[in-house]
């Protein structure tokens, strides 16, 4: 017996060595885990990336070689050889006005994806497997149609950009996908829109300039990734949802979130906290059903809970779910003979086909997006561009995304100046302070929104802002703003109750 | 009367959710039903009953969906053709083949099926080329709504389910009592000979079994469609999968015999879940789980361990089934001396070359391949030991998995304490864990031991990792440092390879260890007869105790080490319940029996796909589940794994080879003997 006390007390000496032996590795190599209120400063990229741009590229969106800022300087000679591109020659369309050195040629080396003709990019989307049967392959077709709208109006550096390698991560092969997109390193930038991002911090850490559809936390943090949008607070109390309920009339609202999907349940609760703690400016609203215990896919339906919130008189339902879990519930409500004494708050179902094939489902309901939509004209060269060269091609959210996406890339090429690199871009695309995509999305300041801002209103933007469209006939109707000024919007800054502002943040 | 208007309130909830129960009862009737009317019907445990169902549902859906085919004309196809044809194939080219195969051998069969089925029918009719919306079911105008005593809504579909359910179970109850069909039907299951003595002819009779209960997985397919919401929404092989497992706890009621116990079964799952998400509060944590998908599992691990009928059937089963001859012994250990130099000196020049690559060409995108081949090794040495070794099945070393990358992650992000130590800690917890686990489940063994496990499997899925103290989402990574250890830093890709590699060589040998030790002996004892093996001493409890915590803590490190490759643990991608399906299917076509087996699976896992199918052929990554999953046909004849069935065969040659060399080596040394005068 004392034998086996001394084995024991042995073992365990030796595991309490072992342990007070082991230790985490440095940060430079474990992006995982976000850090959410430190800000990485170009100095603590990892060490295997290019330089950072110098310093004077903080403070001035084009840091473009002294040569070619002075005067637009004429390509040089070796460029004549190349099939340059002669936009003057092409009556139409219209080319968009442009730093003059837009057109200067300087030979490239060493920069992955980029040769005499041609700037390459990949992209990684889900498209098989994809759980939510939307159309997320459109956001290729956003990054390509932007592209022609450069191409045919020269290119940029005397060069056409190109999306030339098209990945399917199948939603499990993200992190995979993303390794072989490093491996290849033909691409100067990845775009991304997929429902898993486990490649994220593979593309960051091999300094890979990334452009996506930001709907993962894994936007934040992370010096090489932006998104169509800046990292968000998901959970904050927002006048918001009290508003939107408030100008239908509604005051007693029903909530639901997903409980296997974080993000959705946060969501919820934070929907949950803003009627709560606006419910006197409110009208008096209050939360009479809260569920979070439903799984994606609600494959067990929505009957008795549907049945709860009749029986309660809910006349609002704010969720945090997909499409799919909003037509399921309409489904139920209808069932019940219910639907028509409530309104419905989508957070996601911008779907044209959709809501066209659901229309009776939706009558009434409330869209809310985080781009002007389509339904809404702006004063906007970008917009109009954008429906010039998508004609023809079936709009989703992607499209505009990719499209978003595609224009952030190229002026972040433009302000990188023609000697560009991977570093460079990115250093000129966080410089920007004020970029709204003219005017298609809230502003944001890529130097300053990098951690997601839950406690940190420093790296939130300046207003809280949403568009918002009824469903109309399956159709979709603008429902915020006023014509010209699509977007409402809230002063972060101001957690009193106070009532929007119609804005518009065309350049 | 305030209590008295509260007690109405109460009996009228209680009515109406017994009214929304029924309709998804029905639905796991159904399933129920047809996958009892397979056991019947041919013997088989059949997993890959979700498979059929979800081919049929998908060609209904291509064929009226996507090509705009009629309701009546699409049905027909999807379910009185194709489902009838897909059942005898499986009949005429599988299972016929396997009558006389143990019922553990039959259900690796069916899983592979399951990975396989799917993704071959989505490669035929590129069903992936585009993600539309709305599968829709074949009533027409299925959710136009009718009201029960005027009150309690119910659609089209739903009524329709019902009353298939119904008629179904009363027409094949009687085809079972009543007719000479299904008297032979029954008479094939227990004994095709016997039956064939009496003039029947037992071929046809299993084909039109096969064909009948295929049939009805065609119709459950296309049936659940519109009542199913995550069918409706996206129709993939996945959607059925959960509802097939739930609907067996009301198989199980009925010990995959009885159909109206199926039936009954399933509409009070139905039921009794609606109960429970009315009458339960929602705003307490662990009530609250009783109202998602964690119910109808707790009910089948329940029905499964406690269940005084299973545990009969599985005591009063084929007393013969219990004593297998032991297993054969490896071609390891009978091989020549030279045999084993040379085998040792061509494994240590390929492992050099492969190691002198890895660190002197090899890119980051090869390195971490081979890391994950590496570590994926790791994680399947636990079915090594669990199925080699212990000679039973588990369906849950992916759950065991997920902890230990938990464990790596939780002890990293909440106390910033060593991912190692995490690792091991998590270890620690899945051996305790599996040691828990196995103490209800020791009796079951067989096909009813891997049901109760991977019903914990799903629970852990459902239902424990959204807790924040185990995993938070199941679609978003965490992340995961990598360890320093030792003064050594691992954060690059070499080094923690080499880390990698250290602990495989260490947990093999730990696996040799054990199989030559006393437990070892156990184990194999156990696998031939267990009240033999009581009966020379043998403690079967501790043996079993033994092997359930040491594979779950092997699987552990293997997820660890993962999370801490990938720098996150990355759960939907890489520790669903399904995807542990395929982990087993590959470890045991490969060879689940020697540590080689295990390692040479997580090379397949992993290099196969992106050197061979992708990189070679260009073939898209699916063919590695629809060859792999046909390849688990090969069990049934080589349950020691197509490797070492190899290894073995080439031995034999080379030995008879080396027997006709000899006497003429002999005779030839003679000779040359006589002619230079010498001794032979």
């Amino acid at each position: 017996m004392a034998a086996r006390i001394w084995k024991l007390a042995l073992i365990l000496a030796a595991v309490a060595l072992v342990a007070s032996a082991c230790g985490n590795a440095g940060n430079d190599d474990e992006g995982g885990a976000p850090a959410p209120t430190a800000a990485p400063a170009p100095e603590e990229a990892p060490d295997d990336e290019p330089a950072p741009a110098p310093e004077e590229a903080d403070d001035e969106p084009a840091p473009a070689p002294e040569e070619t800022d002075d005067e637009p300087a004429p390509a040089p000679e070796e460029a004549d050889d190349e099939p340059a591109p002669e936009p003057e020659a092409e009556p139409e369309p219209e080319e968009p006005k442009e730093p003059e050195h837009r057109h200067t040629f300087v030979p490239i080396s060493g920069v992955p994806g980029v040769n005499d003709d041609e700037i390459k990019v990949s992209s990684i989307v889900t498209i098989s497997n994809n759980m939510l049967g939307t159309n997320i392959a459109a956001y290729n077709d956003g990054i390509e149609a932007y592209f022609n709208f450069i191409n045919d109006t020269g290119g940029i550096y005397g060069r056409e950009l190109v999306l030339a390698n098209k990945r399917d991560d199948q939603l499990f092969q993200n992190l995979a996908q993303s390794l072989a997109m490093v491996e290849e390193d033909d691409s100067l930038a990845a775009f991304v829109a997929t429902l898993l991002f486990f490649g994220a911090d593979t593309l960051n850490d091999a300094g890979v300039p990334t452009f996506g559809w930001n709907i993962h936390n894994e936007f934040a943090d992370r010096w090489n990734i932006v998104g169509n949008i800046a990292p968000s607070c998901i959970g904050c109390i927002h006048q918001l949802f009290p508003w939107v309920a408030h100008q239908v009339g509604a005051t007693k609202v029903g909530i639901f979130g997903y409980g296997n999907s974080e993000n959705s349940k946060v969501c919820a609760e934070g929907t949950r906290d803003s009627i709560e703690h606006y419910s006197a400016e409110a009208g008096g609203m209050t939360v009479e059903f809260f569920d979070t215990s439903i799984e994606f896919g609600l494959s067990g339906g929505v009957a008795p809970q549907v049945s709860e919130m009749k029986d309660k008189g809910v006349d609002f339902i704010f969720t945090c779910l997909d499409l799919n879990g909003m037509r399921t519930i309409a489904q139920e409500m209808v069932k019940q003979d219910y639907r028509d004494q409530v309104t419905m708050y989508h957070p996601n179902t911008y779907n044209h086909e959709f809501v066209a094939a659901n229309a009776d489902l939706f009558e009434g309901d409330l869209v809310f997006v985080q781009f002007v939509p389509f339904e809404a004209e702006i004063d906007s060269e970008l917009q109009r561009r954008f429906f010039e060269y998508t004609e023809g091609i079936k709009l989703e959210e992607q499209t505009i995304v990719g499209w978003l996406n595609a224009h952030l890339f190229y002026d972040g090429l433009l302000a990188a100046g023609p000697e560009f690199d991977r570093a460079s871009l990115m250093e000129a695309v966080r410089s920007f302070e004020d970029y709204s995509h003219d005017g298609l999305t809230n502003p944001i300041d890529w130097n300053r929104q990098i951690p997601l801002p839950n406690d940190n209103i420093d790296a939130d933007y300046e207003y809280r802002c949403v568009n918002g469209v009824q469903i109309v006939n399956g159709a979709f109707v603008q429902w915020t703003g006023e014509p010209g000024k699509p977007w409402t919007c809230w002063e972060v800054v101001r957690e009193d109750w106070h009532e929007p502002e119609s804005l518009s943040f065309v350049n | 009367m305030t209590a008295s208007v509260l007690a109405a309130g109460v009996v009228e909830e209680t009515i109406r959710a017994f009214f929304q129960g029924l309709p998804i009862g029905a639905g796991f009737a159904l399933v129920a039903m047809s996958f009892v009317l397979t056991y019947k019907t041919s013997g088989v445990f059949n997993l890959a009953f979700g498979a059929q169902a979800f081919i049929s549902a998908a060609t209904y859906f291509e064929l009226h969906v996507r090509r705009d085919w009629p309701i009546w004309s699409a049905v027909l196809v999807a379910v009185v053709l194709v489902a009838p044809v897909l059942g005898l194939l499986l009949e005429r080219l599988i299972f016929r083949h396997v009558h006389a195969a143990s019922a553990v051998s039959k259900l690796v069969i069916s899983l592979g099926l399951l990975v396989a089925l799917p993704e071959l029918f989505k490669l035929i009719v590129d069903y992936n080329r585009e993600q539309p919306f709305g599968a829709v079911g074949i009533i027409p105008d299925g959710t136009t709504v009718y009201r029960l005593f005027g009150r309690y809504p119910v659609t089209r579909d739903e009524i329709a389910a019902f009353v298939i359910v119904v008629a179904a179970a009363l027409a094949l109850a009687a085809l079972f009592r009543y007719t000479r069909l299904g008297l032979r039907i029954r008479a094939v299951v227990q004994s095709p000979r016997m039956t064939e003595l009496n003039g029947v002819n037992a071929d046809w009779v299993s084909s039109g079994s096969w064909m009948l209960s295929s049939l009805f997985a065609g119709l459950a397919g296309v049936l659940l469609v519109p009542t199913t919401p995550s069918l409706g929404t996206v129709l993939e092989p996945t959607g059925y999968f959960p509802i097939v497992i739930s609907a067996l706890a009301a198989a199980a009621l009925g010990r995959l015999v009885s159909l109206p116990a199926a039936m009954f079964g399933g509409l009070a799952l139905g039921v009794v879940t609606t109960q429970m998400r009315t009458h339960v509060p929602r705003d307490n944590v662990i009530l609250a789980e009783l109202q998602g998908p964690a119910l109808p599992y707790v009910m089948l691990f329940a029905i499964i361990v406690f269940w005084p009928a299973i545990r009969r059937q599985v005591a009063g089963a084929d007393p013969l089934l219990g004593v297998s001859p032991p297993p054969p012994a490896l071609a390891a250990t009978s091989r020549s001396r030279g045999m084993t130099i040379y085998t040792r000196i061509m494994a240590l020049a390929f492992f050099t070359a492969v190691g002198i690559w890895t660190f002197g060409y090899a890119n980051d995108f090869w390195i971490s391949r081979i890391t994950h081949s590496v570590i994926f090794s790791i994680i399947f040495l636990s079915i090594v030991v669990f199925t080699g070794l212990g000679g039973q099945i588990a369906l849950c070393q992916v759950t065991f998995a997920a902890i230990g990358a938990f464990g790596a992650m939780q002890f990293a992000q909440r106390w910033d304490i060593s991912v190692i130590v995490g690792m091991l800690a998590g270890a620690a917890i899945a051996a305790a864990v599996g040691a828990v686990l196995s103490i209800p489940v020791m009796r079951l063994g067989g096909i009813w031991l891997a049901i109760a496990t991977l019903a914990f499997a799903l629970f852990f899925h459902d239902v424990l990792v959204k807790y924040s103290w185990v995993g938070g989402s199941l679609f978003h990574g965490r992340g995961v440092p990598r360890p320093e250890f030792l003064g050594v830093d691992f954060s690059s890709r070499e080094n923690f390879l080499i880390l990698s590699i250290a602990i495989l060589v260490l947990v093999g040998v730990l696996i040799i260890l054990i199989r030559e030790s006393s437990t070892g002996m156990a184990l194999r004892a156990l696998r031939g007869s267990e009240t033999a093996a009581e009966s020379i001493g043998v403690i079967s409890w501790r043996s079993r105790v033994i092997v359930f915590s040491v594979s779950a803590a092997i699987a552990a490190i293997g997820g660890g080490l993962l999370a801490m490759e990938e720098r996150l643990v990355g759960y939907e991608a890489n520790f669903d319940p399904q995807t542990g399906l395929f982990w087993l299917v590959i470890v045991v076509v490969l060879g689940a029996r020697t540590v080689e087996g295990g390692i040479q699976a997580g090379v397949a896992f992993v290099i196969f796909p992106e050197l061979v199918l992708h990189r070679w052929f260009g073939l898209d990554g699916a063919w590695r589940f629809v060859l792999f999953g046909f390849a688990a046909i090969s069990f049934a004849r080589h349950p020691e794994g197509l490797l070492e069935h190899g290894k073995r065969r080439s031995q034999a040659l080379m030995q008879r080879a080396f027997a006709r060399r000899a006497p003429a080596m002999a005779a030839a040394g003679a000779g040359g003997a006589a002619e230079t005068g010498e001794e032979p």
